[in-house]
């Protein structure tokens, strides 16, 4: 070890020796873009790589070049790396061109940090600028597009409302698909993204293999998505003033019900005018042509602010911000504000290193009901409501029926409820709390160079308050005279890490790793109660009427539960990396949960992958064409914990006349076990051309065994329909290309460069404890098929004899008479095609960006389609198509006859109701324009951009309702996708 | 020296690891805190009896006493919507037209809800009748017959009612026709996969737990419904007298009806006699002759939305005019019968012309929030029962006019009493089962172990400006008159045979 020692003294003092005879050039570094400087770019001496610096705040630095220093080498992340001669003169400029590949140089795992050259994992980083440009109130929709393998789908469009993100494909039947999200190396939960402030996001790296979520043993089945957030830089204060203001709509709507001349046509033609229109009448309808969708959609507002200061000096650096948030939904009343603080110190005190970073937030989200099917959720009146009633009376008040009192029963004639007075009246808030704190402490040991304990401790706290009060003029209170629930849930989530790292090259030989055990622990409480009788006024706990024996009526219902988890782990990372060429990663993790049986809590996980510089080769050396290649290649295994908290049978409580009791609640199963992802993935990541062209290609193959399944059991035996179980496995296959290219680069400052990212992933079940199991209503799992496959009676038209719909039995034949015997496969709703289409134009301050996002391959079952294609809801409106629909005169059409006497019975689960569900949507259009430093020096700001972006602009598609993102693979009562527009500025000082 | 080091700063992490070890109690040994661990509990008898009142509050499910918005009701008021009495209206949701249009298929969710909603109950008694032995001192003998004897006629009730909708028939010693598994463990397992019994074997388990119940409830430490209560929420002895009547009358042992029903009218409360006592039933102000209802406290719901939900005043299903009318002067019930005001209310709506809706169940007291109880059983039926039984023993005519004299008089003012015979006698026992029982749970299956044909009334059914109903006729060969097994049972369990024809 003393030898080690000495010779590295010898090193280090003969390259003092060799660079005695140097001189000092001052390097400043711009962006092409904007001419401002750039600071912390990395610039070094090519010919001597261990002589260099970082850029100051001023994006200048001073090097000592050896006298064999003859070009600089400057880099910075997003840029294309640049070589400069050095010349006689001492003041040298460089002007960085934005690269197309913004792969950052650095993955972070969440328990580090590591070369992306020596890695060997399959990962990819998101510019959180892009995201944080987006105002979404959930940060992950704008996740959507940005990455191969990366499945990202709307959950609706209420502002605050979370994606649904998929990593890979859907892994698991009935545990868990969601992927792991960690910030600052603490879990945080996926549900709750909308206290979070995306601004304050440095970086994203979304890990996909098993070499790069293996780390996580137990929890990375799903992928991670690890964020980290920025920390202060040291150098002068700098502020950061970030404002947008937009509007937004609702986009084009697909399913196409009748208009008021429609409708009373079909109503009083077609069918037997069940509201026994007299001819005047009729007429006077059929010009009334009231739009339910622009009374209850409104165009809405958006606006955001947020201030960022951030300094300190080398050993001690803070950032901190603030953010407001304030969208509207296109619904009215809903929407969403938000108001964030963050605070982040890091500080450096001879070996040790402590860290500290706290945010609060809180949100208030108003909603309405979506993806329901009840009559009193406004979103379904667009559908239901009859276009020739109105929402309000001529007199002002709402439409509704009065009695002699002038009472109101709260329904328009057609007996709906009056969807305006619905959503205008009763309140659906929700108030959450989030508290995010995460510290660190490190110690280098000084005796030996990379060496170092660290300890990384952190708290997820969120705090939901419910406030939803219905009205008593509406129908679904009345008979209670109105309701308030309140409800509060708390979830406190802490994740300790601590470790000993160790980090050190030797000649060609790199080494890294550590040590780790971590501990993880959730805790969840929640109570709620509804009062009734809202006679006073008000509209808060006020208002409520106390129940009693004598006010049976109002006697509240209360409720509350808990529950708690754990995790405890042990893990060891070792990297080897062998002249910069060869590159090897492993991970060993063992896990033990709370949720499983003593004997089945602990299991054992880990990877193992290499990586080859195939561009450091000397035969390869000599290419000039290309810059970089790298091949790598991966194994691994990770778990899936259980989704419920115990394994046990469980009895609830339960109350029958007055008198508490025990009721069966959860089927237990003490056998159950860990869900294991077994993964192997090969990548290949070039740049070529001068680093015009670059891209990574994978292949991966992700295999689920010990499934989690729910497995149907008769209830006869136990009472129970599902028990949780571990069978079967399944397999997600895919290719993912990523690939950025410069098209045109000019010194004039013109740069024009394109994106793709494209995913291809086959989910395919493999073994099931019996096959084809009914999954819900309309969905099968069949071994050789995805899951999520829709299973349905084949629907063939109509019998033009007698307008009875006709089906496809097993045997070929046709027939009138449903069976949901004769159900056969269709398509499944996660599409096996998507990636995202991305280009930019800069000139001189100018930038154009535009996103393009698709869905291919995907189908889903138009619940709301089959509520207006219901010839007995003809009371109500109705989809257009009923207008064909077959009559003794009318025979040719595939719209089945109205009268549902004999075999002729309206049937839901046929393929009839499938739709195509692919789509391509401009996702995000942005022009920005950054102000010339020159102009504003003279104003002592340091930087400005304004930008105008629009989201969901236009989007193409087969399916019929509003919006084809959707998640599952039923629709009904959607909330659409926001189109917006929104202007930003953008000012440091 | 690094060796040194490192091997220290490694003793560091495993030895903090370990103390995480040492509380690993705190991170992998968790309990629950909301819910009881069904493997040590019950533990005492206290807790059996806990769990009896669990199974009570699954009768509350919405697919068995309970109801939805326009479904549910499995034992309540689906058997009424599959019958005559009620037919669909035009402010129906259409969310149980394929039960009352008989359209229903395997897929059909809500057979799938009320096969779960029925076995529910009987897996929670079978842990209380698995464990209370265990329990069992000579000190609380009385206290366990008590427990026990609930538990029994419990899960004889939710057979029972299973058995009426998915058998063919009702045969006492049919060994051909499959009734439904007796189920008597509880066992929640994926391998159980229990195959029907044929009718001999269900009815011999059936009456096993109805014999040992009466057996047991005859010697019990304390009243099982205090008499002085409104609501009458637990089986008793009578409660058992009057299932082993209504079981024996589907079976068609008569006499063995007459001495239940016998029984069973010795500790029966009094026929209702006045507006007040009867209509105190249903909405709560009084207990009447209840025997057993179906508690639905505050919040609980109840039986009454798939046919008129309540808080919105709307009738899913209306009252056919050959029952009742608008004005009480035709149908079946007049207005000079108590069950005239306690059971309807005229309604009128811009889709429907005025007609009868059925609003027995609206809610409690004089409310219309849907929260009402069920009532089950009442002293009416074991009249009705016994009638029945001693017309169809030959030779008894007088004796069963008797009866239904009696329930007569106390429901109609003015009544004379009639002596009717033979035919006319089982058709006037059939038309009072339909009085007395209407939106109570019985219609469909006293169709289908008698005439075993439905023609509904032409005068509301199948008329598109009164109801959208489309199938008006069951014809006695229809496969609809038994339940298909749902596709879920059958996927799950291949030891099911299907019902006939499906």
């Amino acid at each position: 070890m003393k030898k080690l020692i000495l010779s590295l003294f010898i090193c280090v003092a003969t390259s003092l020796f060799v660079y005695a005879q140097e001189r000092t050039i001052n390097v400043t570094v711009t962006s092409n873009d904007d001419g401002l400087p750039i600071p912390g770019a990395s610039v070094k001496i090519k010919e001597a790589l261990n002589v260099g610096g970082s850029t100051g705040n001023d994006g200048k630095v001073s090097l000592r070049v050896p006298t064999n220093g003859k070009t600089v080498v400057v880099s910075f992340i997003g840029f294309v790396t640049k070589e400069v001669q050095i010349g006689t003169s001492d003041a040298i400029s460089v002007a960085l061109l934005m690269s197309a590949n913004t792969m950052n140089e650095v993955v972070v795992t969440g328990y580090g940090t590591q070369s992306r050259k020596t890695y060997a994992g399959a990962s990819a980083n998101i510019a959180a600028g892009e995201v944080a440009k987006q105002t979404y109130g959930s940060f992950d929709q704008a996740l959507q597009g940005a990455a191969t393998g990366v499945s990202v789908v709307a959950n609706g469009g209420q502002p605050g409302q979370n994606a649904v993100v998929r990593i890979r494909g859907n892994g698991s039947i009935s545990g868990s698909n969601t992927p792991l999200y960690i910030m600052d190396g603490i879990e945080v939960s996926a549900a709750d993204f909308q206290t979070l402030n995306q601004g304050d996001f440095e970086n994203i790296e979304i890990l996909k293999d098993a070499v790069s979520t293996s780390m996580y043993g137990s929890r990375g089945a799903n992928g991670v998505i690890v964020i980290t957030t920025k920390r202060g830089k040291a150098g002068q204060l700098q502020f950061n003033y970030d404002l947008q203001v937009g509007a937004s709509t609702m986009p084009e709507d697909r399913l196409i019900v009748m208009n008021s001349q429609q409708k009373i046509d079909y109503e009083v033609n077609i069918r037997d005018n069940p509201y026994e229109w007299t001819a005047a009448e009729a007429d006077a309808k059929r010009a009334v042509n009231f739009s339910w969708k622009d009374a209850l959609f409104h165009t809405a507002q958006t606006q955001q602010h947020q201030i960022s200061a951030s300094g300190g000096s080398d050993k001690s650096k803070f950032y901190a911000s603030l953010s407001y948030l304030d969208q509207e939904g296109i619904v009215r009343t809903t929407g969403l504000k938000r108001y964030t603080a963050r605070a982040s110190v890091d500080n450096e005190v001879n070996n040790f290193r402590f860290g500290l970073s706290v945010q609060g937030g809180f949100s208030k989200r108003s909603n309405t009901g979506e993806g329901d099917a009840f009559v009193s959720s406004p979103l379904n009146a667009i559908r239901w409501s009859n276009p020739y009633e109105t929402a309000y009376l001529a007199d002002g008040r709402f439409n509704q029926g009065y009695n002699a009192n002038g009472v109101g029963d709260g329904k328009l004639m057609s007996g709906q409820p009056n969807a305006l007075m619905e959503l205008l009246l009763n309140k659906n808030t929700g108030l959450q709390i989030k508290g995010l704190a995460t510290s660190y402490l490190e110690y280098h040991i000084p005796a030996v160079d990379g060496l170092y304990l660290r300890t990384n401790w952190g708290a997820d706290y969120t705090q939901n308050e419910g406030n939803t009060f219905t009205s008593p003029l509406t129908t679904v209170s009345f008979a209670k005279n109105g309701s308030l629930q309140r409800s509060l849930a708390r979830n406190f989530r802490y994740t300790g890490t601590t470790s000993i790292n160790y980090k050190k090259s030797f000649g060609k030989h790199d080494v890294s790793g550590g040590v780790f055990g971590e501990v993880v622990k959730n805790d969840a409480r929640s109570f709620n109660f509804t009062g009734y009788g809202f006679t006073n006024g008000f509209q808060n706990e006020a208002g409520i009427t106390q129940g009693s024996a004598t006010a049976a009526n109002y006697i509240p219902v209360v409720g509350g539960t808990g529950s708690q988890n754990g995790l405890m782990s042990l893990f060891a990372i070792a990297n080897y990396g062998y002249d910069n060429k060869y590159f090897l990663n492993l991970s060993v993790r063992r896990d033990g949960s709370s949720k499983f049986g003593t004997g089945n809590r602990w299991a054992n996980f880990g990877s193992i992958g290499a990586a080859w510089a195939i561009s450091e080769e000397d035969f390869l050396k000599n290419v000039t064409f290309v810059n970089s290649l790298k091949l790598r290649a991966s194994y691994g295994t990770t778990g899936n914990n259980a989704t419920n908290n115990y394994p046990l049978d469980q009895f609830a409580a339960a109350t029958y006349a007055g008198v508490g009791g025990f009721s069966p609640s959860v089927a237990g199963n003490p056998f159950l076990t860990w869900e294991t992802n077994e993964s192997s993935n090969i990548g290949l990541d070039f740049s070529l051309l001068n680093s015009r062209i670059s891209g990574t290609f994978e292949v991966y193959n992700r295999k689920t065994k010990d499934l989690f399944f729910n497995v149907p059991v008769d209830p006869a035996g136990g009472g129970f329909t599902l028990i949780p179980s571990n069978f079967g496995s399944l397999r997600n296959r895919g290719v993912e290309l990523a690939l950025n290219g410069d098209v045109f680069r000019s010194s004039t400052g013109f740069t024009w460069s394109l994106g793709a990212n494209l995913t291809y992933n086959k989910n395919e079940v493999l073994e099931l404890p019996t096959n084809n199991t009914p999954q819900g209503d309309v969905g099968i799992l069949t071994i050789g098929k995805p899951i999520n496959s829709l299973f349905l009676v084949p629907y063939v038209g109509v019998d033009p004899t007698n307008g009875h719909a006709l089906y496809r039995k097993l045997d070929g034949t046709i027939t009138d008479e449903f069976d949901s015997g004769d159900k056969i496969i269709y398509g499944t709703s996660d599409a096996p095609w998507f990636g995202g289409f991305t280009t930019r134009l800069a000139y001189k301050g100018f930038d154009l960006s535009a996103q393009l996002n698709f869905f291919s391959g995907r189908q889903m079952y138009n619940s709301d389609l089959t509520n207006i294609a219901n010839p007995d809801y003809y009371y109500d409106n109705l989809h257009v198509s009923l207008l064909n629909e077959w009559t003794p005169t009318n025979t040719i059409t595939d719209v089945p006859s109205s009268d549902l006497s004999g075999n002729n019975t309206f049937e839901t689960e046929t393929s009839r109701f499938i739709d195509d569900a692919s789509f391509w949507r401009l996702r995000n259009v942005t022009l920005g324009y950054s102000l010339p430093k020159s102009a504003l020096a003279k104003v002592k700001i340091r930087s400005a951009k304004i930008f105008i972006q629009g989201q969901n602009l236009w989007t193409s598609t087969k399916f019929r309702g509003f919006d084809p993102e959707a998640t599952g693979s039923v629709l009904q009562g959607q909330y659409p996708s926001l189109v917006q527009g929104s202007i930003g500025l953008t000012i440091g000082f | 020296m690094i060796n040194n080091i490192f091997k220290r700063a490694l003793a560091v992490v495993l030895l903090s690891s370990l103390a995480v070890t040492g509380c690993k109690d705190e991170y992998i040994e968790l309990t629950p805190e909301f819910t009881l661990d069904a493997l040590t509990n019950p533990s005492s008898i206290e807790q059996v009896e806990q769990v009896l009142g669990g199974a009570y509050s699954n009768l509350r499910a919405a697919n068995y006493y309970g109801s939805a918005s326009g479904t549910g009701g499995g034992a309540a008021l689906m058997p009424d919507i599959l019958g005559d009495d009620l037919y669909e209206s035009r402010q129906s949701l259409a969310n149980s037209k394929f039960m009352s249009d008989w359209s229903y298929q395997k897929n059909t969710n809500q057979i799938m809800g009320i096969y779960t909603a029925m076995y529910k109950p009987i897996s929670t008694v079978n842990i209380v009748l698995r464990d209370i032995d265990k329990f069992t001192t000579p000190a609380n003998i009385k206290k366990a017959n008590r427990i026990k004897g609930q538990a029994l006629a419990l899960r004889a009730l939710a057979h029972f009612d299973l058995f009426r909708y998915f058998a063919n028939n009702y045969d006492r010693n049919s060994t051909t026709t499959l009734a439904v598994y007796y189920n008597k463990n509880f066992v929640v397992s994926s391998e159980e996969k229990p195959a029907r019994m044929n009718n001999k074997e269900f009815y011999d388990n059936l009456f096993a737990d109805l014999a040992q119940a009466e057996a047991l409830l005859g010697d019990i430490d304390v009243v099982i419904n205090p008499t002085s209560a409104l609501t009458r929420p637990k089986l008793n002895l009578t409660a058992v007298h009057l299932l082993t009547a209504r079981v024996n009358l589907y079976a068609g042992i008569y006499p063995a009806v007459i001495t239940a029903a016998t029984k069973g009218l010795a500790s029966a409360p009094a026929l209702a006699t006045t507006q007040a006592a009867f209509s105190g039933m249903y909405n709560e102000t009084n207990a009447g002759e209840i025997i057993w209802n179906v508690q639905f406290d505050a919040g609980q719901g109840g039986p009454t939305n798939l046919v008129y939900f309540a808080s919105q005043g709307t009738s899913y299903y209306r009252v056919a005019t050959e029952v009742v009318n608008t004005t009480g002067t035709s149908g079946l019930i007049r207005n000079n019968d108590i069950r005239y005001a306690a059971y309807f209310t005229a309604q009128t709506n811009a889709q429907n012309p005025t007609s009868m809706a059925l609003t027995k169940y609206k809610g409690k007291t004089t409310t219309s929030n849907a929260n009402s109880n069920f009532v089950a059983m009442k002293t009416g039926e074991l009249y009705l029962l016994r009638a029945e039984a001693y017309a169809r023993s030959g030779g008894q005519d007088a004796l069963a006019m008797a009866d239904l004299n009696t329930l007569r008089s106390r429901r109609i003012t003015g009544y004379v009493d009639e002596a009717l015979t033979g035919a006319t006698l089982l058709t006037a026992i059939a038309n009072e089962r339909r009085r007395e029982f209407v939106g109570e749970g019985q219609r469909f299956f006293d169709l289908k172990r008698t005439t075993r044909s439905i023609v509904r009334s032409p005068l509301t059914c199948g008329i598109s400006t009164i109801s959208p109903a489309s199938n008006c006729t069951l014809p006695t060969t229809a496969r609809e008159w038994t339940f298909p097994y749902p596709d879920d049972v059958t996927k799950a369990n291949p030891n099911i045979i299907q019902n006939p024809n499906w």
